[in-house]
């Protein structure tokens, strides 16, 4: 597991802003990792995940993808092909007439011979669970099909880094449990390295690691058990715990104790079943 | 009874080739002073419903009545100011270049004398929890998202409703943003303001509802308090819904044999009940 993605004391701030939005922010991303990114409003997270497909440019310090420099010009596109992003609205993200050709978008604007494509957009759609679909207008599917869709878009480029900018914020319970399982496949099964940018700490907790973003700095940065068992700290940065990490909390107070790092229903019914 | 929907249907597109059944057959009681929650998958019937509620939608077939009136047979207009409707992502309404203009339009074309007006905007801003001397002559889109999608609801509580209706309130919003408006939602309805609140949140519901309606392809698959509705996971889940994170947890707990209380709702309640479990097989 190489390092993928280094951003090295980096800084950025809006045009006509005072304060800067990245704020000397240091981290590295290793190959094959599921890293979830959570942070209040404001607190530049949306920023960051801009920067690391060179969309914005650190004004000073460095973001370094498979070793290319985001600011170098050359680099931009291949930078690009590595590196895609889903954003929050797959309204948005939709373009064509045809889930098919929808997925076809991106492999066609690299300019790929026809049969590549033809062997991409398969796989993108066999990936995500929407071959039936493959004639269907794109709205006319679910909110978690749409997204869906966004996502083997991005796949077809083949890229090795999948960054997703709150993917489920817009779905429904169904939708979102579909997103997410196929989220956790591509890291699973494909060795994809997945950055998911989360207001939900139940979704962050799938992740294996989180990372806490405060005033465009990481704040907290570690596996899902530590960072949540942080509580009055998560609290500050004005985040929420999983509710299971609540309940635990509670029961410390009561003078149970209860093991470090339950932060899952699963996790809990396991520890507490025999005990009752 | 604040609103009842009787025998409710609605098509869109009635007669043309793309008719579709958005409701049928809803029956509703909404009592007065109610916290109701509203939940079901994309494309249940949830929006349109709650579009039925203030007038916005007419019913193809059966009526709404508010206070025992129908509301198509006498002035709709009136239950507009009666009903207030904050749809999803209200702040992309938000238009007047300051907010103390944006949060006056509504009792302004009540007709609200000027003195009035200033007083229903101060009370208004103040209930959302924004200081009315610091925000009064703010540019409304320079606000934070939060901040706007307050002012925007500021903008419908000064039209003085007695009914709430609220589709996903919290969508978007960080967990300190979600937290005050659903702190803000239930002072409101302590001081007996009517609410009801669409959500994707079903731990946001099971904490706030005093009564849950679960829709399914526009029929009104279940409705009871929270803790009989999130009793059945299987019909939930069935529907593309979730049960919230505690249920999910004392639901496994009692399958397993233990004599927990399903009915639990809150991460306090849970804590009780389970610390509870804990010391009587101590005392065993």
């Amino acid at each position: 597991m190489g390092e993928f993605i280094r951003v090295k004391d980096a800084f950025y701030r809006y045009p006509s802003c005072e304060d800067w939005a990245i704020n000397g922010l240091t981290m590295s991303i290793s190959d094959g990792e599921y890293v979830a990114i959570m942070g209040s409003n404001g607190s530049g997270k949306s920023t960051l995940v801009r920067m690391l497909n060179g969309l914005l440019k650190p004004q000073r310090g460095r973001v370094l993808v498979d070793g290319q420099e985001t600011v170098d010009e050359v680099a931009t596109w291949a930078i690009r092909a590595k590196v895609a992003v889903v954003f929050q609205n797959p309204d948005n993200q939709l373009v064509a007439a045809r889930v098919e050709e929808d997925v076809a978008f991106g492999p066609e604007n690299l300019g790929l011979e026809p049969g590549e494509i033809r062997i991409r957009v398969e796989e993108a759609l066999g990936l995500m669970g929407l071959i039936e679909l493959r004639h269907y207008p794109p709205h006319l599917l679910s909110g978690g099909q749409k997204q869906r869709l966004a996502i083997a878009g991005a796949m077809a480029m083949k890229p090795q880094v999948l960054v997703l900018d709150e993917p489920t914020s817009m779905l429904d319970p169904q939708g979102r449990r579909e997103v997410l399982e196929a989220i956790g496949r591509l890291n699973r099964d494909e060795g994809l390295t997945v950055v998911h940018v989360t207001h939900s700490p139940e979704e962050a907790a799938l992740a294996g690691r989180v990372m806490i973003i405060d005033s465009g700095k990481v704040a907290l940065d570690g596996v899902p058990g530590e960072v949540f068992s942080q509580g009055k700290l998560l609290q500050e940065y004005g985040l929420a715990v999983p509710v299971i990490v609540n309940i635990t909390d509670g029961l410390r107070i009561q003078g149970v104790a209860v093991p470090k790092g339950i932060i899952g229903v699963d996790e809990m019914v396991e520890w507490l079943w025999p005990l009752l | 009874m604040a609103l009842t929907l009787e025998n409710l249907s609605h098509i869109y597109n009635q007669g043309r080739p793309m008719e579709s059944r958005a409701l049928e057959e809803i029956n509703l009681v909404i009592k007065e002073g109610q916290f109701l929650g509203i939940c079901g998958a994309t494309g249940s019937g949830k929006s349109t419903l709650v579009q039925h509620l203030n007038g916005l939608l007419k019913p193809t077939t059966g009526r709404v009545l508010y206070k025992g009136r129908d509301i198509w047979t006498s002035r709709v207009q009136e239950i507009r100011s009666k009903v207030g409707l904050v749809f999803q992502y209200p702040e992309q309404q938000l238009f007047a270049e300051v907010v103390e203009d944006d949060v006056a339009f509504g009792p302004r074309n009540l007709g609200c004398v000027e003195d009035m007006v200033k007083q229903r905007v101060y009370r208004a801003l103040e209930q959302v929890g924004l200081n009315p001397d610091v925000y009064l002559k703010r540019n409304p889109l320079a606000l934070s998202g939060g901040e706007k999608r307050r002012v925007a609801l500021a903008g419908v509580l000064a039209m003085e409703p007695e009914v709430l209706v609220l589709d996903e309130p919290t969508a978007g919003l960080d967990a300190r943003g979600r937290e005050a408006l659903l702190q803000m939602l239930e002072e409101l309805n302590r001081q007996g303001t009517t609410i009801i609140m669409v959500s994707h949140s079903m731990d946001d519901l099971a904490r706030l509802a005093q009564w849950l309606v679960v829709l399914r392809k526009g029929k009104l698959f279940l409705q009871g308090t929270p803790c009989e509705v999130f009793a059945q996971p299987e019909a939930i889940r069935e529907t593309g819904l979730d049960v919230p994170v505690i249920t999910d947890l004392m639901l496994k707990l009692q399958r397993l044999g233990s004599g927990v209380d399903i009915g639990v709702a809150t991460p306090e309640a849970a804590i009780t009940e389970l610390a509870r479990l804990l010391r009587r097989r101590q005392h065993d």
